[in-house]
């Protein structure tokens, strides 16, 4: 039953979503917002179990003391810590809102920004007239790259209007196909599972 | 304030509103699926797959990690477990830790979803086995770093700094880290064989790494490696609905040219 | 000679780049922007707005994103208390109702706009499309009862106003996207069922992914990056942080374009010496 039981539960919840979109009386029985509300009830609860788990993996790390261990230490003191400071003065509250503001906001837009300078280094790596490909590839990069800011039209006026057709034309077209074809996919990949032949995220190495 | 709209009637004295095109299309495609897998079921002739050189290099990367005795590293993004890309990262899991079960080559696999890592944990350990190598699986070398995008980032850019892996393979739902992955892969030389279907993230894979797969490849791997009958017969019906709306966006696009809007076609999709 | 220009170290891109911006960012230069048409007809859809009128903001973003969104919402708020449109704001994204909080107080306060009056900030809920999904049916549902700071939605005139994300109840949508659950939630949900126009306020590199959207008329229009920004700071009169940032982003693309250049220059020496 440890297989088949979950499978029961997809195959189920798969053809009641079916069933409330798609025909009037199911969207009647507001069985999707019956859905709807036990799913918020359960993410709420995911939350609790994403915190016990990682409890339990940092414990685990500073009881055998892996190497790093005591990052270990930190992230459970910071977890709980500003955990406890929320509840107690909400996220607005004076000593909450600036370890937002000073601590949080400031390390993740750092992180962010680090893909500017990856996408540079990358782009001088990769941007070479090795193939026909890559010189198109190449010559649209720099077009586009120029075009979308300020400076492709003060240098040429119409640059920008170039970069736009690329945008709007080629590259939309593509990504359009890509889009399609994925979502396609998307769709099989959900029959399969509701058909019970995708079992992989049950523990086995593939399908039935 | 817009006047309260009336309670919609059923279409058909069935369908909810605007759904029964959708409904019939979802149907279309789901017989199309179905025929092809019970064709490959019943071991008739279905059409190849081309061959799709990122999962082709696979091994090659895998074998390269075992010569240079460093780890492999796989990622399923940052997906949870109700995405479809996260779920053709299980297919192409189970398989890359029977290779690397095979080889005794560490893998190295981290997460950003505590669902997913509970399911990615089952499946090395499932694969482990039936690689005859129960006694080479470790728990620890399956981590949740963060569920957090950018705290996960770091988490596995340390990680590649301290563990140097040989082969670092990206397979599903990936947002702004991808770059950071790749990049930082790069600088430590290793192979790099990256997949997913977040349209915005391909351009970075393309730029960054050595092999990508584009979109709906994805959704391939499992098949392709596994050449279980039943994923290949999903995966030709995958392809012969793409052919049915590309028909569909043709018959679209030359009725369009004479009638923009309230044509026939455009009046049954809104059905 | 010329070979050694394709293994510049990268640390020189790195240190160059950051000179650039930083430069760019103490002394202007002052380059035009010029306005495109998704940022305009996404200006125009909201300006055509009846006074009273409810937007509806989706901030789905982090503060990863704050360098180029930031800007996107504030300009958004400018434009909308300049209409004397009501606003509210929901986030599927742990940290937007945060954000949304820090960035309206001061515009709220610039235009003398009350918030449960003429804003109401829903903030955060748990459940993604779910959440969203529910706020069709009921707001109260979707977001528990309380607003960001805990207080009953009924307790606010635009609380009791707005009581389904419906078109009956809200006037156009603006999602402000960093990612996933963003603009297809939006899309799919809400704005194609409720037939409620929107238009999306994205990250540069989801451009081209919501470009098919725009182009078939799903979209009303679109604001497109720290460039985008910067066009509706213009449109909108109120420039900001975004108008300021488009010299960095000139020069900054501009010295990429030249390392790609001398690579080349570098690959090609290499190889014509083989």
């Amino acid at each position: 039953m440890r297989k088949e039981l979950p499978m029961i539960v997809t195959v189920v919840s798969g053809l009641v979503v079916v069933f409330s979109r798609y025909f009037h009386y199911g969207m009647q029985l507001g069985l999707m917002d019956t859905l709807d509300k036990w799913y918020l009830v359960s993410s709420s609860f995911a939350i609790l179990l994403g915190i016990v788990n990682m409890v339990k993996i940092h414990w685990g790390y500073i009881r055998r003391r892996k190497e790093g261990w005591w990052n270990s230490i930190v992230l459970l003191l910071c977890l709980f810590g500003y955990g406890a400071l929320t509840i107690q003065q909400t996220v607005d509250g004076p000593q909450a809102a600036w370890i937002f503001n000073n601590v949080i906001t400031p390390g993740d837009s750092t992180m962010f920004a680090l893909i500017a300078f990856f996408i540079s280094s990358a782009a001088y790596r990769a941007f070479r007239v090795r193939t026909k490909e890559a010189t198109v590839l190449l010559l649209a990069a720099v077009i586009v790259l120029l075009g979308k800011a300020p400076i492709g039209d003060a240098m040429i006026n119409g640059w920008g209007n170039v970069a736009d057709w690329i945008m709007n034309v080629p590259n939309t077209g593509g990504f359009r196909a890509i889009i399609i074809g994925a979502a396609i996919g998307a769709f099989a990949t959900g029959f399969r599972i509701l058909l019970g032949l995708e079992r992989a995220h049950l523990g086995g190495t593939g399908a039935k | 304030m817009l006047l309260a709209a009336e309670a919609a009637k059923p279409y058909l004295g069935v369908f909810a509103q605007g759904m029964f095109a959708q409904f019939v299309l979802m149907l279309v495609f789901a017989f199309i699926v179905w025929f092809m897998v019970t064709r490959a079921k019943a071991g008739m002739k279905i059409p190849e797959i081309r061959k799709i050189n990122g999962l082709e290099a696979l091994d090659e990367a895998i074998g390269r990690a075992t010569e240079m005795g460093r780890p492999v590293h796989f990622t399923p993004g940052l997906g949870t477990v109700g995405n479809a890309m996260t779920f053709a990262a299980f297919g192409l899991l189970g398989y890359v830790a029977k290779l690397c079960a095979k080889y005794d080559t560490r893998l190295i696999q981290t997460n950003a979803d505590y669902v997913v890592l509970a399911i990615n944990e089952e499946i090395i350990r499932q694969a482990y086995l039936e690689a005859g190598r129960p006694d080479a699986f470790n728990a620890d070398d399956v981590q949740f770093m963060s569920d957090q995008q950018f705290a996960y980032a770091s988490n596995v850019m340390n990680m590649f700094q301290k563990e140097k892996p040989a082969a670092n393979i990206m397979m599903g739902a990936f947002w702004a880290e991808s770059l950071i992955f790749a990049e930082t892969a790069s600088f430590i030389g290793a192979i790099q064989i990256a997949g997913t279907a977040s349209t915005s993230q391909l351009p970075f894979f393309i730029t960054a790494c050595d092999y990508t797969l584009i979109g709906e490849e994805i959704y391939a791997a499992s098949a392709y490696l596994s050449k279980e009958p039943v994923l290949y017969g999903s995966l030709v019906g995958q392809d012969w609905a793409k052919i049915f709306v590309f028909a569909v966006i043709l018959v679209g696009t030359v009725i369009a040219n004479f009638q923009a809007k309230g044509n026939w076609l455009t009046t049954i999709l809104k059905k | 000679m010329f070979e050694r220009l394709q293994t510049i170290d990268r640390r020189i891109i790195y240190l160059l780049l950051i000179l650039v911006i930083a430069l760019a960012l103490l002394k202007p230069i002052g380059l035009p922007v010029k306005v495109g048409d998704n940022t305009k007809a996404m200006f125009n859809a909201i300006d055509a707005l009846p006074p009273g009128s409810v937007l509806w903001i989706g901030m789905d973003l982090g503060v990863s994103t704050k360098a180029e969104q930031y800007p996107m919402v504030t300009a958004l708020l400018n434009h909308a208390f300049q209409k004397n449109l009501k606003v509210v704001a929901f986030a599927m994204w742990t940290q937007g109702g945060q954000i949304f909080q820090q960035l309206v107080t001061p515009v709220a306060k610039k235009y003398n706009k009350q918030e449960g009056v003429d804003y109401l900030n829903i903030g955060y809920k748990p459940g993604n499309e779910m959440a969203l999904r529910a706020m069709v049916s009921d707001i109260n549902t979707g977001a528990a009862g309380v607003d960001q700071n805990g207080k009953p939605l009924s307790s606010s005139p635009l609380g009791q106003q707005v009581k389904k994300l419906t078109a009956e109840y809200v006037n156009f949508i603006v999602d402000v996207a960093a990612g996933d659950p963003g603009t297809t939630a939006y899309l799919q949900y809400v704005s194609t069922p409720e037939k409620i126009p929107m238009a999306p306020a994205v990250v540069n590199v989801s451009v081209p992914s919501e470009m098919p959207y725009v182009q078939s008329g799903q979209y009303k229009g679109m604001m497109g990056g720290l460039r985008g920004a910067a066009e509706y700071e213009i449109l909108a009169k109120a420039p900001g942080a975004a108008a300021a940032g488009m010299d960095s982003q000139s020069l900054g693309a501009a010295l990429i374009v030249l390392f790609i250049i001398f690579g080349n220059i570098g690959y090609l020496a290499s190889r014509s010496k083989k």
